[in-house]
């Protein structure tokens, strides 16, 4: 772009980071109002069930944070607060997996996709330790269950005196402010990859148009 | 009958789970019940037509390719 070279130095930042963002990720691309014919698959349905499902756990799990478990686990409506936050994970997880083993058959890695598959197994570990720091922060016997099974694994790798299953402050605070702000930065960078590099088209579609 | 009493009815919450186990194989039947219901939802999504197909013009195609 020509007008990008002309004085370089006498330009903000601002406004250098505003182009840069404009060139790589333009509103077309964000947001398109068209998508290719082989898009239309149940297949393809699962990543957007999947954003819908964190969606409601994030939604749920901001109720639960604030009124804690004296509310979660007395109240009516905390217990269905509960049950929501519980069945929208197993959601969350169900049409993971299945992207998953869709983009996997379809090796959706394929044409310079590399980082948008790394960065969907990245979020896929980092909501598995969201998850399970969940379960250990549920505040029952459950949870007391979990713990004490897992602290004698996490000692064997000697990360349980860094990461103590048995604290419950230590558990929270993963779940609640760690774990999410990590998920969520990694889902989103994930997503702009999805736009800008575009959907995967099929195996086969990439044969017939050579 | 609560809907609570009607499904402690259909599924015991309060016994030991139920597992599968054959030889290296070991899961919990909810588990396993999981895991295929995730297979066919898999296979579903595959086998079964999208509704309300539209054709896109090749220039949409075109436009997705090259990215």
């Amino acid at each position: 772009m020509s007008t990008k070279s002309e004085n370089t130095e006498n330009r903000q930042w601002t406004e250098i980071v505003r182009e840069e963002i404009l060139e790589k990720l333009p509103p077309e691309k964000l947001l398109p109002s068209k998508q290719p014919a082989y898009m239309a698959s149940w297949i393809y349905t699962f990543g957007v069930l999947t954003m819908s499902a964190l969606i409601v756990v994030i939604g749920t799990g901001t109720f639960l944070a604030i009124f804690g478990p004296s509310w979660w686990h007395t109240s009516v409506v905390g217990h269905f607060v509960n049950s929501l936050h519980l069945w929208s994970v197993e959601l969350f997880f169900f049409f993971m997996v299945i992207h998953l083993w869709g983009k996997f058959f379809m090796a959706a890695w394929r044409g310079n996709r590399a980082l948008t598959w790394m960065t969907g197994a990245v979020s896929f570990l980092a909501s598995i330790l969201a998850a399970f720091t969940g379960y250990v922060s549920q505040e029952n016997f459950d949870s007391q269950w979990i713990s004490t099974q897992a602290k004698d694994g996490l000692n064997s790798v000697a990360i349980g005196s860094h990461f103590n299953v048995l604290n419950f402050g230590q558990m929270i605070t993963f779940h609640i402010a760690v774990m999410p702000a990590a998920v969520i930065v990694i889902v989103a960078l994930h997503l702009l990859l999805v736009r800008t590099k575009g959907i995967v088209p099929p195996i086969n579609h990439e044969n017939k148009s050579e | 009958m609560t809907v609570d009493g009607l499904i402690a009815v259909i599924i015991n919450l309060n016994s030991n789970s139920e597992i599968v186990h054959k030889g290296f194989f070991l899961v919990t039947v909810a588990n396993l019940i999981i895991v295929i219901l995730m297979v066919v939802v898999f296979l579903l999504a595959i086998f079964i037509p999208f509704p309300h197909h539209k054709i896109v013009n090749s220039d949409t195609k075109d436009e997705t390719e090259k990215t």
